[in-house]
């Protein structure tokens, strides 16, 4: 795997859709079936209405950035993401309701800035674990 | 039913645990210990007085690891038995969610006294701090933060920071603002651990950790520890001729779980119901010692508290928040200049209002203060803020 190193997400039951989505290119969001919302990061029941059947459905590709840092300095994580910097995390805002943090790609840096389009591309570690990834539209 | 009274504090000073010039090397457990044992002398009391007392024992959640079964494990190192104890894992939130126990506690005749200790000594672990963050955090850190090479609170920080910026125009001048008016206020605070005088221009040489998060927007850790009594009313007087009345303490975990698209830039602390309660304008508090993990914060917390209409960051522009100026804030130099010793970080803040309203201030005494009301503000949430959120007004009787 070309993670090696990096800090990798626990993958349980609850979470699973989500990172095996990432891996085969989609982003999957909980969509409850009683009420309708969606919601992220994934939990065990709605966090609205409190129902329990809650299916995965696939998001638009395309978000509006938040905001967002660049990380100039990694502490408190692990050291290989020292070869990234710096890089730019931000929080990707989606048209059903949710936002989602995600690292973020451009051609030209100076382009990232809030409320700028940007598109999936999410990193694939391995067949069952992809990252929230996203490029913005120059 | 009684009112309640802190009788009595200790502040053990913060260290870095720099042995090399001269600080203190100290565990948590010497901090419990050296708390307690101030806390007993500025009561004017011996241990063996403490155990013939009613009272609880209140202790936060240290951010090194210890024991699952833990206020049992304190209380057999110092020798002490309280009838009940209670633990707070609410981190920046710690010291508020634990005087609002001590509170309820003492008002419903649980107990006559509540010994509240807020220790933390990150900067002396055992084995490589780094290992046992990881192990600890948040799921939603470990899952969805952390692989995206995220760096923790100063990330989640730069993210709400980034926003505030483009919501409400705040620059990076305001915010250097709040850093060196703190600092101002630390350099006449014998205990706060940076006191040399800091400029806007030196602020904003300070290098960034996660843009636009600068070293000097955050915390300096330490470590560190802090003791209060809180007593009923009739007890208080028995300890002490200064007690100071707690007016009232409001909690709320979490906000607006319902709206994913909320505002991470509004700070909904439950201030208003707290001062409707007690019968309290804005008008009638003197200072304020708002929790202070990030300078963002405390713009975030000028507007949520009704002081700062036109924005936090203008607001500090045309206002002074010295301990000289219109609006006191941070008295002390609050944890940005004083220090933040881990989880009990927010107990800098409380002690810092008793230290005013019993007129022991020194220097950076608020001259007429009556009042003040007192934050605490743990948790950095997913897609949000702090999500725990403590407010306290505290007053001269």
């Amino acid at each position: 795997m070309e993670s090696a190193g990096i800090t990798l997400p626990e993958v349980d039951g609850v979470n699973k859709n989500f990172f095996e989505g990432l891996a085969g290119g989609k982003l999957l969001l909980q969509r409850c079936s009683t009420c309708g919302s969606h919601q992220f990061y994934p939990k065990p029941w709605c966090v609205v209405c409190g129902g329990l059947d809650l299916k995965w459905v696939e998001a638009p590709k395309e978000g509006r950035l938040y905001t967002y840092t660049l990380i100039n300095r990694v502490i408190g994580n692990s050291r290989e993401f020292e070869k990234e910097l710096p890089y730019v995390v931000g929080s990707v805002e989606l048209d059903v309701g949710v936002r989602v943090y995600a690292r973020l790609l451009a051609t030209n840096p100076s382009s990232i800035k809030i409320g700028c389009r940007v598109v999936l591309e999410p990193r694939k570690l391995s067949d069952k674990v992809g990252l929230p990834y996203f490029r913005v539209v120059e | 039913m009684t009112d309640v009274y802190v009788s009595g504090y200790a502040v053990i000073p913060p260290s870095r645990a720099r042995a090399d010039r001269g600080e203190a090397v100290l565990t948590a457990e010497e901090y419990h210990a050296r708390a307690l044992s101030a806390l007993l002398h500025s009561l004017g009391i011996g241990k063996r007085e403490l155990d013939g007392l009613s009272y609880a024992l209140g202790i936060n959640r240290t951010l090194w690891p210890h024991s699952l079964i833990y206020s049992a494990e304190v209380a057999q190192n110092l020798g002490v038995a309280p009838k009940l104890t209670v633990v707070s894992d609410h981190g920046g939130m710690s010291a508020l969610s634990l005087l609002s126990e001590g509170y309820a506690f003492i008002k419903s005749g649980v107990v006559d006294h509540v010994v509240l200790l807020g220790v933390d000594s990150p900067l002396t672990p055992s084995k490589p701090q780094g290992g046992y963050r990881l192990e600890r955090t948040w799921r939603y850190e470990l899952n969805y933060e952390l692989p995206l090479g995220m760096i923790g609170p100063l990330s989640e920080a730069a993210l709400i920071a980034r926003r505030h910026m483009y919501e409400h125009g705040t620059t990076p001048e305001q915010l250097g603002l709040v850093a060196v008016s703190q600092r101002k206020n630390a350099s006449k605070n014998p205990w706060a651990y940076l006191k040399q005088p800091l400029t806007v221009d030196e602020y904003l040489k300070s290098p960034y950790l996660a843009e636009p998060v600068r070293i000097l927007d955050a915390v300096i850790p330490v470590n560190g520890g802090f003791a209060l009594m809180l007593s009923r009313s009739d007890d208080a007087k028995r300890f002490t001729d200064k007690p100071v009345r707690i007016e009232g303490v409001e909690t709320q975990v979490n906000s607006e779980p319902q709206n994913e698209l909320r505002d991470i830039t509004k700070l909904n602390i439950p201030s208003a119901r707290l001062l409707e309660r007690v019968g309290v304008g804005l008008n009638g508090i003197d200072f304020l010692e708002l929790y202070d993990d990030f300078t963002v914060v405390v713009l975030m917390q000028l507007e949520a508290l009704g002081f700062a209409s036109e924005g936090g960051g203008r607001f500090v522009e045309k206002n002074s928040i010295t301990y000289d100026g219109n609006l006191p804030v941070n008295t002390g130099g609050g944890q940005l200049s004083g220090g933040q010793a881990g989880t009990a970080g927010g107990f800098s803040l409380v002690v810092e209002a008793i230290q005013q309203l019993r007129e022991e201030a020194g220097e950076r005494q608020v001259k007429g203060a009556t009042r003040g009301l007192v934050t605490g503000l743990g948790c950095l949430g997913y897609n949000h803020n702090l999500v725990n959120r403590g407010v306290a007004l505290l007053s001269k009787p």
